[in-house]
Parts: C-alpha cells; sequence; structure tokens
C-alpha cells in the first residue's frame, strides 16, 4: 500500500490510517456490475478495499453505457464482470479482484458470498435479490441493498443489528415478490443515466461505514431518494414488525428453492379460491385443508384439516400428502405466502389453492 | 381523520403524488384508494405512518403522514 494513496483518508478527522488498514482487510463482493455495480466498484476500488468479488452474468449491450460507466463503446459484446476487472486492476493494483462470469443460483450462493464480509446488492431482477436476502439472513453476512425506478432509488442495510439486536432483511418489507408487471426493470421503464450513479455510490458509502465502524448505516431502514425534486424519505422498519412469511431457513433448503418460479410463474400455481368455492368441496378426500396461523389463533376450523404455523411450513412439507392443498389463514395473507412457498418447491403433483380472504370469509358458512 | 398521503414509484402513475384523504385507519384508506383506482388491486405496497412501517391496520390520527412505497427492481 502507497502512502500517496490514501493520504486524504490519512489526513481525514475520525478516519485516518486506521480506518485505511480496515479497508485493506475486507472482502467486499458486488452482485450485479451494471448500473449500480459500477460506481460502486469503482469507489470500493478507488478507496482501497483489500479483496473484492464481482458476480456477473451478463456482456456489455449499448443501452447500457448512458449509465454504466465502467464500459466504453469497444466492451459491446464482451463480458462485464471480465472487462470491468481489467479496468478496476488498472485503476487501482492494491486490490484484489476476483470474479465470476455466471449467475448467483441457489446451489453456488452459499460457496460464493462465504469468503466475503460484505454483500452488495446491485442487481437487476427480484429472482436475484431474494436468494441474496436469504443466502445472506441464513450465512450472517451484511447486505447492502440498492434499487432504482426511473427517477427514484432505494437503498438499506439488511443483516446488521441495531441495538435492539433487530436485523431486518427485504422480507420484512416485501415477504413475497410483486407481479413482475407491476415492477418494471430499467430495460422497460428507462431510468434516468445518473440516478445509479447516485444509488451506486451511496452503496458503497455504507459498505466503507460498516466496515469502518464510522457514522451509522441504514440498518433497519429504508430510504427512498428521488432526484427529480430532490428530496429523500427514510422510514424505520420497527422491530416488533411480524416476519409472516416461509423462506428457506437452512442452506439445504435454499438450495432447493425454486427463486425463478416464486417471482415469476407462481400466480399460475397458486389459484385463488373463494369461500363457496371451498365450502362445496371442503370434505372431498383428495382435498387437504391446511390452516396456518400460529396454534393460539381462533376460531378453530369446523371440518378436518391439520395446523402448520406458517413458520413451521418448511419442515413439515412431508405432511402434504394429498394431492390438492388448500392454504387457509386468518385474511389469506399468510396463506398466501404459504402456497407460494409450496409452489416454489416444485410440487407437481399437487394443486395448490389459496383461500382468498381467510376464515374472515370463511365464518359465514360455519354454521351452515 | 384527516390524512396526508405521499406515493412513490409506479405508484405515482396511479395516484396524485401528495393528497389528503379521510380514513380511520390503513386498511380503511387502502380500500377506499382500491375503491377509486381498480389498479392497485393486487400493487405489492408498503405502508409508512409517519415514517414507521406498519403491517398490521393501524389507526390513524389527524395530519399523519401515510406513505405508500412499491417495490422497486432496477439495478
Amino acid at each position: 500500500m502507497t502512502d500517496d494513496r490514501y493520504s486524504r483518508h490519512y489526513a481525514l478527522k475520525g478516519f485516518g490510517k486506521v480506518a485505511q488498514m480496515k479497508l485493506q482487510q475486507a472482502a467486499v463482493l458486488v452482485v450485479g456490475a451494471g448500473g449500480l455495480g459500477c460506481p460502486a466498484l469503482q469507489y470500493l476500488v478507488a478507496s482501497g478495499i483489500g479483496t473484492l468479488g464481482i458476480v456477473d452474468h451478463d456482456s456489455v449491450d449499448i443501452s447500457n453505457l448512458h449509465r454504466q460507466v465502467l464500459y466504453d463503446s469497444d466492451n459491446v459484446g464482451h463480458p462485464k464482470a471480465e472487462v470491468a476487472a481489467a479496468k478496476l486492476r488498472r485503476q487501482n493494483p492494491d486490490v484484489t479482484i476476483y470474479t465470476y462470469s455466471y449467475m448467483l443460483q441457489p446451489q453456488n450462493a452459499a460457496s460464493l458470498l462465504g469468503p466475503y464480509d460484505i454483500v452488495i446488492d446491485c442487481t437487476d431482477n427480484f429472482a436475484t435479490r431474494y436468494l441474496l436476502c436469504d443466502a445472506c439472513r441464513l450465512l450472517d453476512k451484511p447486505l447492502i441493498f440498492g434499487a432504482i425506478y426511473q427517477y427514484e432509488g432505494q437503498l438499506a442495510v439488511f443483516n446488521v443489528a441495531d441495538d435492539n439486536g433487530l436485523k431486518a432483511t427485504y422480507r420484512h418489507l416485501f415477504p413475497s415478490p410483486p407481479d413482475p408487471l407491476e415492477a418494471p426493470d430499467c430495460n422497460t421503464a428507462g431510468v434516468l443515466g445518473v440516478l445509479p450513479g447516485l444509488i451506486g455510490t451511496l452503496q458503497a458509502t455504507e459498505a466503507i461505514k460498516l466496515l469502518t465502524g464510522i457514522g451509522t448505516v441504514l440498518s433497519n431502514q429504508l430510504m427512498t431518494i428521488n432526484i427529480l425534486d430532490n428530496s429523500s424519505y427514510t422510514v424505520t422498519i420497527p422491530n416488533d414488525l411480524p416476519d409472516d412469511n416461509s423462506y428457506p431457513t437452512t442452506l439445504e433448503g435454499l438450495e432447493k428453492f425454486k427463486y425463478d418460479h416464486f417471482c415469476t410463474a407462481i400466480d399460475q400455481q397458486v389459484q385463488s379460491l373463494r369461500a363457496e368455492q371451498l365450502v362445496s368441496h371442503w370434505h372431498a378426500e383428495d382435498v387437504l385443508l391446511i390452516d396456518v396461523r400460529e396454534a393460539v389463533e381462533v376460531p378453530e376450523l369446523p371440518v378436518d384439516h391439520i395446523r402448520i404455523p406458517l413458520a413451521e411450513l418448511p419442515r413439515q412439507l412431508d405432511r402434504l400428502v394429498r394431492p390438492k392443498l388448500v392454504f387457509i389463514c386468518q385474511s389469506g395473507k399468510r396463506s398466501l405466502a404459504a402456497a407460494q412457498f409450496v409452489a416454489a418447491q416444485d410440487h407437481q403433483d399437487h394443486q395448490i389453492f389459496n383461500l382468498e380472504g381467510g376464515i374472515d370469509h370463511l365464518k359465514l358458512y360455519f354454521h351452515a | 381523520m384527516k390524512v396526508k398521503v405521499k406515493t412513490f414509484g409506479s405508484l405515482t402513475e396511479l395516484l396524485e403524488k401528495e393528497f389528503y384523504i379521510t380514513a380511520v385507519d390503513t386498511a380503511d384508506l387502502v380500500a377506499t384508494l382500491r375503491a377509486q383506482q381498480p389498479a392497485l388491486a393486487n400493487r405489492s405496497l408498503l405502508i409508512a405512518v409517519n415514517n414507521i412501517l406498519v403491517k398490521e391496520t393501524t389507526a390513524l390520527a389527524a395530519d399523519d403522514i401515510v406513505a405508500l412505497m412499491p417495490p422497486y427492481s432496477g439495478g
């Protein structure tokens, strides 16, 4: 490490050689080398991070160049991770850079993330975002989240405990993914080129703060920035928020979880059932009713059923023995999460239903 | 109660960016908006009351600020 390169960090009050040494000893993995990843990588490399990993399976496209500032016209068609690494090594030879020119998958997530201290989510799709969220939670890795839409960006730091010990994750915000059509990516919705530059730079900032212990990070908070009116809006994720969804609870479960199904085709796999439809079928021998409320919740269903609280579901899949599975809770929300979870397990021999409106809608029929 | 609503991201294409509405609690507020704007029906959204995220139905007081935030996927 040459003294001159980091002299302004050494001179900086509250930072100095001690903080610089912490950066030099750190390993950071950046997943996605696109709009968010480019500025995050450039500033982390400039700052003298010891080891950097770059995950991206994509190649440079000419439509990337208005915002992905590591790439130039000559790079079109070349793999992003390799092009980025070559430029970043010239930018700062002190940094050891590893490239992974393939997709992050449930099967490789644990081994890819394992050696790194911090993971930065610079991805552009929900399947990878949920996979990163679950993998980082299971591996207890800080995850620095960034996402953009047209002129607005979201930023958060997940899996970092606050004073109460709470570690919020993306699933605290959105337990299950939206319909892809309602949250289009930059290719569909467009994006102002400088927006990811701002959000990606803030992600690098949060990483540097976490690694060196300076300042306060956005742990258990979600910040939204609007570049049209220069406003920012930060909301707190309270520590009593129910984390009411099923997700892989072990690394083995993570490997088997079908994130692509979970984030795209679920709507076709989970069928919505209205209370009056259920009532006419609930005694059928091929139907299994599964109440996913907690054991203490009432009223009890007045017909044959089993109870598996939502959090227990991943460990009790072997109880789902009939061809038609109907998930039920109080309002229809937790049961939808349960049905989506089971659909993501790819049980092709099952038809999966969710009771719309839950027991609240079904009560009318209890004495019928 | 009359509260101020702020919308974010793609929700601004369906609702005004800021407006006032009368609602007793967050469920009432969302139901009213969904009745006015059916395209909201299946949208994922976060609800924050005075900058704190809420998941359960939460009572609203006069002048509360309710933020409605969708997920963003771009990177």
